[in-house]
């Protein structure tokens, strides 16, 4: 009996705990007041959110101007954090995607001074910046992007492409090796690597990288372009013939078919 | 006294001839050599992440910010090697 009790109390007190375990949510306030104050930043607040949503939306659908003028009727608003960041992100996109890249470069790094976390504003500001042509800054953009996320195949893949175009092999050898560690499937880093040893003079590994790459991907026509243009530059003509003839064949893409064709038909004349 | 200019004038063809052939055999490998080291570029640039809503980046459903932090470049929204040029 005494048992039976005992137990009866422990369970009445266990019944609280369980009970908080299964979480509800819970039903959101209603501002009651009358303060102007609470009321104007209640409603701003509201407009910020009701303008990121219909500019996300504009965005969605391409209307890129329309997008901007959202957004920047948000960073007027003077939003807090996430939304702050999320609009100047949204309007970098905006811009960018009307080709205004000087105003998209300017909005990306207001969204990354206000949340330096935030990867993927700093994917799209090196990504704004080569569009720019900008290869100095896109350079110093893609090393911060690294050092914030040294394992996003993103921040390797974006400084790799800067270090190529601005005649830093050595960098973009470091950064496709890591890239095709982390990912070895991944075809295109071994041709962005091969790119690299070809700049630094080691045909011999660049023909190894495009055979790699072409051996993880069969139908990835640049690669074998690209083999035979490192097997010429090695004085194998007549393979250099047949991997253009194999493009010219396989390419799914009429413009490769044709470079391909006039590549091997030079080299048999 | 008229032999002579003659052959000398078909020397002289003969030879323009031959250095002709010869430079544009030349022009020609030069030509095939450059056509084929404008092939050697980098891949294209990565595409722009796609917009973020009035959540932010930090939601799990952030695709983009989840594409920027990806370790493996298929899920970074990366070039394909789909032959495209």
């Amino acid at each position: 009996m005494r048992l039976a009790a005992a137990c009866a109390i422990a369970l009445c007190a266990a019944l609280p705990c369980v009970a908080q375990a299964q979480p509800y949510p819970g039903v959101t306030p209603i501002p009651h007041s009358t303060d102007p104050a609470t009321l104007h930043a209640f409603a701003n607040r509201r407009e910020i959110m009701e303008r990121i949503r219909v500019g996300f939306r504009a965005e969605m659908e391409g209307r890129w101007t329309d997008a901007a003028a959202e957004f920047e009727r948000v960073i007027a608003l003077g939003p807090q954090e996430p939304q702050a960041s999320t609009a100047f992100y949204d309007l970098g996109i905006a811009r960018a995607q009307s080709g205004d890249y000087a105003g998209a470069t300017a909005a990306f790094e207001a969204s990354i001074a206000r949340d330096s976390g935030f990867l993927a504003a700093r994917a799209n500001l090196v990504t704004v910046y080569l569009l720019a042509g900008n290869t100095a800054a896109a350079r110093t953009a893609a090393d911060a992007f690294v050092a914030a996320a040294p394992d996003s195949a993103r921040a390797l893949y974006a400084r790799g492409i800067a270090a190529l175009r601005a005649g830093d092999a050595l960098t973009a050898l470091a950064d496709f090796r890591t890239l095709s560690s982390n990912d070895p499937a991944y075809a295109v880093a071994h041709y962005d690597l091969a790119i690299a040893e070809q700049q630094l003079g080691s045909t011999a590994d660049a023909e190894r990288e495009l055979r790699s790459a072409i051996a993880l991907s069969p139908s990835y026509t640049r690669a074998q372009i690209a083999l035979g243009a490192v097997l010429l530059r090695e004085g194998k003509r007549d393979e250099a013939r047949g991997d253009f003839d194999a493009a010219a064949q396989s390419a799914p893409d009429a413009t490769l078919r044709n470079l391909a064709a006039s590549l091997r038909d030079a080299i048999r004349h | 006294m008229m032999r002579f200019p003659a052959r000398l004038a078909f020397g002289i063809a003969f030879a323009l001839l031959t250095a002709g052939s010869v430079g544009f055999a030349r022009a020609s490998v030069v030509a095939l050599e450059d056509l084929a080291n404008a092939q050697l570029q980098p891949t294209a640039l990565p595409a722009l992440l796609g917009p973020i809503n009035e959540l932010g980046r930090n939601g799990w459903q952030c695709t983009p910010e989840r594409a920027a932090k990806a370790a493996h470049a298929t899920s970074a929204e990366l070039p394909a090697d789909d032959g495209a040029p």
